[in-house]
């Protein structure tokens, strides 16, 4: 079974392996040019790296879908990314959740979320509704006013502006 | 005659495992790791509620201005001097004096020991970016208790 194996039929000799002068076969041993991958230690190391990238990316296992031309601002003093509905600005007009909202309709709207949130949490302590906003970072401020003013009329308490952490 | 014994030992092709660990650390380095984000947050201190649901609690108001002029104003702090009830820190180059913001932070400080709290009132034309670098300053000298005003 081992004999006609796979590992066997498609291993490839080495040529520093060949040309080993501690050969018994001295250079009797034909050389080969191409060299062989010891795959088992490509897929350890492999391994350990998607593990490694794992634990990182479950810091807060939260993502933003960020839009092809739209940058983010920096922030050094920034906080973990958490669960949060997210309200978006993005070529003028304004999103909640991906969904196109019209400004005017932006509180109500905003006003539905908190009820849903506040009947699925009930009247669970520490409970604060938030809102993370996600702007372009050459955005001015009087487009992004309609969101904090409607954001602190229908009840959210905290605004989470996204950012990227250097 | 013997039976010839059944062989247990099988093989895994490990290309293919190779192949699909690649790609996930690829496409694990391109969301995880190069592109890291966070939030930059801010309690709603200011706008819907009324006057008298209004908390009075200590704070500074940093208004926004044109050139990265900043103008501070002191709220319910009366044992401030009149030197830094009101004080404008200018911009330099168009861009905020952020040296001068820290200074004046100080200075306030050490008056009102407890003051953690900063309300940014931009202005329309204030770019979002720099609303965000004030903010970032603001909690790099320990004023973590941010609110931004609507217009």
């Amino acid at each position: 079974m081992i004999g006609r194996s796979i590992i066997k039929e498609t291993a490839l000799c080495s040529p520093i392996g060949a040309s080993s002068t501690l050969s018994p076969k001295g250079g009797m041993v034909k050389r080969h040019l191409a060299a062989g991958v010891t795959l088992t230690s490509l897929v350890d190391a492999f391994s350990i790296l998607v593990i490694y990238l794992l634990v990182s990316f479950a810091e807060s296992g939260e993502v933003l879908y960020i839009a092809k031309d739209m940058e983010l601002p920096t922030a050094n003093q920034s906080a973990p990314l958490e669960r949060a509905t997210v309200v978006k600005l993005e070529s003028g007009k304004i999103y909640i959740e991906d969904k196109e909202i019209e400004p005017s309709s932006l509180m109500e709207a905003l006003v539905d979320v908190r009820k849903q949130l506040a009947a699925m949490h009930g009247d669970a302590e520490g409970f604060e509704p938030a809102l993370t906003v996600q702007a372009d970072r050459r955005a001015y401020y009087k487009e992004l006013n309609q969101i904090v003013h409607a954001s602190a009329q229908s009840g959210f308490n905290e605004v989470r502006f996204a950012v990227l952490a250097p | 005659m013997a039976k010839q014994k059944k062989a247990m030992d099988f093989e895994v092709d490990l290309i293919a495992v190779s192949s699909v660990l690649a790609v996930q650390i690829c496409a694990m380095l391109l969301t995880a790791v190069w592109i890291h984000l966070g939030t930059m947050n801010v309690k709603q201190a200011v706008g819907g509620q009324s006057q008298a649901e209004t908390k009075k609690v200590p704070a500074l108001w940093a208004k926004m201005g044109a050139g990265g002029t900043i103008t501070f104003r002191l709220q319910d702090i009366a044992s401030a001097p009149k030197n830094l009830q009101v004080v404008d820190v200018a911009g330099v180059n168009n861009e905020f004096n952020l040296a001068g913001i820290a200074a004046h932070v100080e200075a306030i400080r050490k008056i009102a020991p407890d003051l953690r709290t900063v309300l940014i009132q931009p202005d329309g034309d204030s770019m979002y970016e720099k609303i965000i670098q004030l903010m970032d300053h603001f909690k790099s000298v320990g004023m973590i208790d941010l609110g931004v005003a609507p217009l």
